[in-house]
């Protein structure tokens, strides 16, 4: 069945067909939650809260990007969840193994065509450029996470904010600002090309 | 990094990597850059940054998200109940509105009903008691009643007619004075037939009598009226609460 024909039958009811649509977009809308919020269990939290609001509202959908009405709903959530976590703060749990050391390259990050040394070097990466992104202030940072993360265009990012197109240019300039001042701090963890560029700068 | 770019032309360069930018705008843009290795070098930064993001690895769900029957059944369960509650607040509003109106327009109503029967049985009374203060001097009667006044009518009739009509009148006085309860009522006059053992209400009769079967009408718009508004706070309560706890 296609997305269409699934959506019309999510719309009347149909468990089934809008768990197909789930597990298609499941990735999709963690990897917003995650970034967004920056910890895996919250992101969780605000997924599962995201697709259960979205099953609600599927009333609410008047046709257009799918992808970008969830991403909203995420948006919204996370949105929810930060706000949550910003009344009752608490200390990010880092995953540990059974000896109890960090794991620093969590389990869905593994990527096994790449060589064990290249994983910990991209690893290591993603979560500087993670710190850096927990950094930027929540607007900032969903606007980030929405046109350089997942690849939407500045439209699209309009809508799902619901902010003026003007709106998201001045935070993406900002943020990207930003993004770069906290980057410069992990010089050794950038790839070679982006270091001798600063080398020949400074 | 030493960066002395301007906030501005951050914005345009950003918009520049992501083609947003005006083509005019571009045009002047290309031209700075190669003027200005400052503002070249920045611009590469910003693409090597971007394609770092764009290139950060997609995370995938830690577990299944489908959404089971629970789930559902418990929002939509609860969703339920709170409708429910919330119409019941509703129509038991508008309903009590509807009684308390209604209420309020019969009242009017029932008011001037309820003052005419009181000044029919009433307005018989005066005349009659003005026809009594007339007779009694000439009919030397101690109580005059109603059919003594007919009678003495009667016969002052026949004895005025006989002068002028003889016998027929004396015989006509008599067929009335067989029959007392014979109806002398004319369009002028509208008295009630009455025996003599009637006797006429009062005023405070008349006041007990009708209001009975109001006064307990009243009183029982006035307990729907106190249970409707009862309800529609109840219900209505219950579904701000139901509400809050979803919230939450």
């Amino acid at each position: 069945m296609d997305e269409a024909t699934l959506i019309q039958a999510a719309r009347r009811g149909d468990l089934d067909a809008f768990n197909r649509l789930v597990l298609d977009y499941q990735d999709m809308l963690y990897n917003q939650a995650y970034r967004v919020i920056g910890e895996p269990d919250a992101a969780e939290d605000a997924t599962q809260e995201a697709f259960i609001s979205a099953f609600r509202k599927l009333r609410t959908y008047r046709g257009g990007s799918f992808k970008s009405w969830l991403l909203r709903i995420v948006t919204n959530a996370c949105y929810d969840e930060l706000r949550r976590r910003k009344r009752r703060p608490v200390a990010p749990l880092e995953p540990i193994t059974r000896d109890g050391d960090d794991v620093e390259s969590p389990y869905w990050l593994i990527d096994p065509s790449e060589s064990p040394e290249e994983s910990v070097q991209r690893s290591e990466l993603a979560q500087a450029i993670q710190h850096c992104l927990n950094q930027l202030s929540p607007d900032f940072r969903m606007v980030v996470v929405l046109v350089d993360v997942q690849g939407l265009d500045y439209s699209d990012a309009a809508q799902i904010i619901e902010k003026p197109l003007g709106t998201v240019k001045s935070r993406l300039a900002r943020a990207r600002q930003r993004m770069q001042v906290c980057l410069a701090k992990f010089r050794e963890l950038l790839p070679p090309t982006f270091r001798l560029k600063e080398e020949a700068s400074s | 990094m030493k960066n002395h770019i301007s906030r501005r032309d951050w914005q345009r360069l950003s918009a520049y990597v992501d083609g947003q930018l005006p083509k005019n705008q571009q045009a002047r843009l290309r031209q700075r850059l190669s003027e200005e290795p400052a503002l070249q070098l920045a611009l590469d930064d910003l693409r090597l940054m971007r394609s770092g993001l764009r290139e950060l690895p997609k995370m995938r769900a830690p577990r299944n998200f489908s959404l089971t029957p629970e789930m559902i059944g418990q929002r939509k369960r609860s969703a339920r109940i709170y409708t429910s509650f919330r119409l019941a607040s509703v129509l038991s509003s508008l309903l009590f509105i509807l009684v308390m109106f209604g209420d309020i327009f019969t009242l009017g109503y029932s008011g001037q009903q309820l003052s005419v029967p009181v000044a029919e049985s009433v307005a018989p009374a005066a005349p009659i008691e003005e026809k009594e203060l007339e007779e009694a001097p000439e009919s030397e009667m101690a109580e005059p009643s109603f059919s003594a006044v007919v009678e003495d009518e009667a016969g002052q009739i026949s004895v005025e007619k006989s002068a002028e009509q003889g016998l027929d009148v004396v015989e006509e006085a008599q067929e009335d004075q067989v029959d007392p309860n014979v109806n002398r009522q004319t369009a002028d006059d509208e008295l009630p037939i009455m025996d003599g053992d009637t006797e006429m209400m009062t005023q405070g009769e008349v006041d007990s009598e009708i209001p009975k079967g109001d006064i307990v009408s009243w009183r029982i718009i006035n307990t729907i009226e106190v249970v409707l508004a009862g309800l529609a706070f109840a219900t209505g309560l219950v579904a701000f609460f139901l509400r809050r706890r979803g919230r939450i």
